[in-house]
């Protein structure tokens, strides 16, 4: 991979992105969950950076926590799905009978689960005691573990493929073990794919985080997230409140980012 | 607040012309459209509003010479109204399509079954009731019953039926329709909605004809409520439902797909066309009942039409695009949306203040046992009075109302919102905020605030619970936020947990699985009778501990009695006694910590006349016989 201006600045910016979540206590200014009930809607000025929202919360410190909490489940979910299905396809590539045709077969069923339904199941029976960051957690976990199928799916493909080249079966013909053969022969042609298909994954879980909680099925009020500090947005009326569109132009940025750094990738499959 | 325009100018009228009564309250909308229009004293004639133009009270009320001048000059108004001087007769208010935008498809068009908001709105404008609830007045006035006495003491009624009025399909109606209505509700294997509402006592009551214009109800024991029992059971048309009945088929009929032919009621309209999905029209009843003061036979409008929008948003949205005529209750955000281009659409808005709904936070108090361990170890606080005291008073109901509804909301010290006027105990005063004595009411109670600034009590225990809450409503959302702030500042702290509605209230009536919870009622009538199954220990929906054998503290049986009592008791002012006195029994014990009612906001376009929109339901709709739509400038006749 040649380390061009579009593989650098988008992974540049994903850096920024990613640090300046992680100094969210030191970059901001106030608590997230702080009310100032007494400038509820402000205009940025000096003291809110980006103004206030209809509580009167700091919008900049709401976005920097908030992006810790949806990038967050952006990475656990994509990672998640990436395992699962890195270690599911290389594991059916590398099979030829029951086993390749029982994990495609869970992946289409995997596919097919309408998981909408099943979140919100899921929300239902959560212990109410979970703080923000377990719900996060469990709600992000169960979105990586459904997503694996796709993924799944095209390395289970891309192994196969491998599995048929010269060398691997040269290689198995001289008594290479299974492990042996993963390790050494379709990792390395499989890792690429896996992290193209992450940064495929990465900008979809982050939407689908900031969509469940824009719709009230994700972290709840008072926790900061994207999702959340959009959702008054949903209302006609919050157009007198435009700052709470910030996260609006990061979301976009994370998906163009994505999708530079992907497609470099794609390119030198 | 903002004045409504419509106010503004009904004010100047009472000024100019005089005539009102002092303690009466001139008819919004009915009048004029404008401030300082004109055509303000040209107003329509409706059964109520022209009433106060011919009231000689009026007159008494002006003795100095600027009382005369008034005088005459109201004279002179009301002559040239009455004369047909300002053109406007009561024929000639007819005609015109109002558009209503639903925020849902109706389910039946069966009155005995209706439950949704949708199917009630279309319903009721095609049945009529034997006494009627006035909206406004929040009192019972005759309907298909002109008038009626009570039997025994107040445990019967006898009603005199109207002469000469025929169902929408041209079939006269009379006694027969009246015991068979009855009959149907009150036979249980019909399963009727209303069939509750016909128990006195736990007892049905019976119905008897005298003569074919009078009918006499046994309640079989004393009922608070009175006449209102009467109210929303639609009289139905026993030519042409009682086969259906007979053979067990009544809660098939007058579904979506029924012919309008098939069906008849005694309301204003009657259907003329329904397309799922894309709209339903009514049309004019030509043998509606009601006439205006004038003797002209209402409906004035000829045809409704409901067009189902979806979501509030939409409805605005389309709102502001001209479609549609009226708006039901909008929220504050909506309201404030609406009022930037009021003057620019020509469109009425009226803030009618606090309406039936009341939101509150209450804590799970569910006798032990019932409910989970996890919960059960932080009941103890919970059923501590002076916990729940302290809580009530930390919660800032202020900025509540400021922040979440804009300013058009009511904070409530009790469940009764200032829109049950006449039920309302105006002896408990306003609640205030006031940490300083919320902190003296834990101190009380034993706990103690640690330096961690956390609170713990007797044991040691930090104080913590979560908060359930409708992940659907916005405005919960952000009013369980403010009070997880507010109640930190005591120490305590609060996670709030947002559940789909659905699974929120299955965990609070059936699993009894949560610790506290934001929730919303409504009074479903300005009667406390409306309220029994909140407030009886036993009922479904007292909600802090659901469908008790037997009453868990002696303040819950003290609140069982007097709600048995006043419902066992005739006369508004004894009855009224007993209410104030669960109002302060609630204020003093706080089973539910109330928050706050919001305001009632509707909207109109300014054709629309007559509109005269109340705090019940159905809100913009409930005068729709007397709604007409002024014609737009340059339209010819």
């Amino acid at each position: 991979m040649k380390w061009r201006l579009r593989t650098i600045l988008p992974a540049a910016y994903l850096g920024v992105l990613v640090l300046a979540m992680a100094l969210a206590p030191v970059l901001a200014v106030h608590s997230p969950e702080e009310q100032n009930r007494d400038c509820p809607c402000a205009a940025p000025s000096s003291h809110f950076i980006l103004g206030t929202d209809e509580l009167g919360r700091d919008v900049w410190s709401r976005l920097l926590y908030g992006g810790r909490i949806s990038l967050g489940a952006g990475f656990v979910a994509a990672s998640l799905s990436v395992g699962i299905g890195l270690l599911a396809g290389a594991a059916a590539g590398l099979s030829r009978g029951i086993f390749r045709r029982g994990v495609l077969a869970l992946a289409e069923l995997f596919l097919s689960v309408p998981w909408l339904y099943l979140l919100l199941a899921i929300r239902a029976f959560l212990p109410l005691t979970l703080s923000p960051a377990q719900v996060l957690f469990l709600l992000s976990a169960v979105i990586g573990a459904a997503g694996w199928a796709r993924p799944g799916r095209l390395i289970a493909q891309k192994a196969g493929e491998v599995r048929e080249r010269e060398y691997v079966e040269v290689a198995e013909s001289l008594g290479a073990g299974r492990w042996h053969l993963m390790r050494r022969h379709l990792m390395p042609e499989l890792l690429p794919l896996a992290v193209t298909q992450f940064l495929l994954l990465l900008p979809g879980y982050v939407l689908a985080e900031v969509t469940l909680t824009f719709f009230g099925l994700g972290v709840g009020e008072p926790a900061a997230s994207w999702g959340n500090l959009l959702a008054p947005l949903r209302h006609p009326a919050a157009a007198s409140c435009l700052q709470l569109a910030s996260p609006l132009p990061l979301l976009a940025s994370l998906v163009l980012a994505c999708e530079l750094l992907s497609g470099d990738g794609r390119g030198n499959d | 607040m903002k004045t409504p325009l419509s106010e503004l100018c009904l004010e100047s009228i009472d000024v100019i012309s005089g005539l009102a009564p002092r303690n009466t309250r001139l008819r919004p909308g009915a009048n004029c459209f404008r401030t300082g229009d004109s055509d303000a004293a040209c107003a329509p004639a409706s059964t109520e509003s022209m009433a106060w133009l011919n009231a000689p009270r009026g007159l008494k009320a002006c003795p100095t010479t600027r009382g005369r001048f008034r005088r005459a000059v109201g004279w002179a108004l009301a002559f040239l109204i009455s004369a047909g001087g300002c053109g406007v007769r009561g024929a000639e208010l007819r005609g015109g399509r109002l558009v209503y935008m639903q925020r849902g498809e109706p389910r039946t068009f069966n009155p005995m079954f209706a439950q949704d908001d949708a199917s009630h709105e279309v319903v009721w404008r095609m049945h009529a009731d034997l006494v009627h609830i006035n909206r406004e007045t929040q009192k019972t006035e005759p309907a298909l019953a002109e008038s009626w006495t009570t039997l025994k003491g107040g445990n019967g009624f006898r009603l005199n039926l109207r002469r000469n009025v025929r169902f929408s399909d041209g079939q006269p109606f009379d006694a027969d329709d009246v015991v068979f209505t009855f009959q149907a509700h009150l036979d249980a294997s019909v399963k009727s909605s209303q069939r509750a509402l016909l128990l006195v006592q736990g007892r049905p009551i019976r119905v008897r004809k005298v003569d074919p214009y009078t009918v006499e109800f046994d309640l079989g024991g004393p009922y608070g409520p009175a006449e209102r029992i009467f109210d929303s059971i639609a009289i139905l048309p026993r030519h042409l439902l009682e086969s259906a009945y007979k053979s067990g088929q009544l809660p098939a009929q007058w579904g979506l797909g029924t012919q309008p032919r098939a069906m008849a009621g005694l309301g204003p309209f009657r259907l003329k066309n329904y397309q799922p999905g894309e709209g339903l029209i009514l049309e004019r009843n030509p043998y509606y009942w009601k006439k205006d003061s004038r003797g002209t036979a209402l409906p004035y409008l000829n045809e409704i039409l409901f067009r189902q929008v979806g979501d509030e948003e939409s409805q605005v949205l389309r709102f502001l695009g001209g479609e549609g005529d009226l708006l039901n209750r909008v929220s504050a955000k909506s309201f404030a949306l609406l009022e930037r281009d009021a003057n620019a659409r020509q469109l009425t808005l009226r803030d009618l203040g606090a309406g039936p709904e009341y939101n509150f936070l209450f804590f799970n108090l569910n006798p032990s046992g019932s409910a989970p361990a996890s919960v059960a170890a932080k009941q103890a606080w919970f059923r501590d009075a002076q916990f729940r005291r302290a809580v009530s008073l930390s919660i800032d109901r202020a900025a509540m109302v400021r922040l979440v509804y804009g300013g058009r909301a009511t904070a409530l010290a009790t469940h009764v919102t200032p829109g049950i006027r006449l039920w309302k105990n105006t002896a408990i005063p306003p609640p205030v905020r006031s940490v300083a004595d919320a902190r003296k009411l834990l101190t009380a109670a034993g706990f103690r605030l640690g330096n961690d600034r956390t609170l713990r009590d007797k044991d040691g225990r930090a104080v913590e619970f979560t908060i359930l809450v409708n992940s659907n409503n916005q405005q919960r959302a952000q009013m369980a936020s403010m009070i997880q702030q507010d109640l930190k500042e005591l120490g305590i702290q609060a996670q709030v947990a947002p559940l789909e509605q659905r699974t929120l209230v299955q965990r609070v009536l059936t699993s009894k699985n949560y610790e506290a919870c934001l929730f919303g009622l409504a009074f479903g009538d300005a009667d406390p009778g409306s309220e029994m199954n909140v407030w009886l220990s036993s009922g479904q929906v007292h909600v802090w501990a659901p469908s008790q054998s037997k009453p868990g503290s002696e303040w819950e049986a003290a609140i069982d009695n007097l709600m048995r009592q006043q419902m066992a008791t005739a006369g508004y002012a004894a009855r009224k006694k007993l209410y104030d006195r669960v109002q302060e029994i609630e204020a003093r014990e706080t089973p539910i910590v109330s928050l706050l009612s919001p305001n009632v906001l509707v909207a109109a376009r300014r054709r629309v006349g007559n509109f005269r929109p109340a705090v019940l339901d159905h809100y913009t709709l409930w005068n729709a016989d007397e709604l007409f739509l002024q014609p737009a400038p340059g339209d010819k006749k």
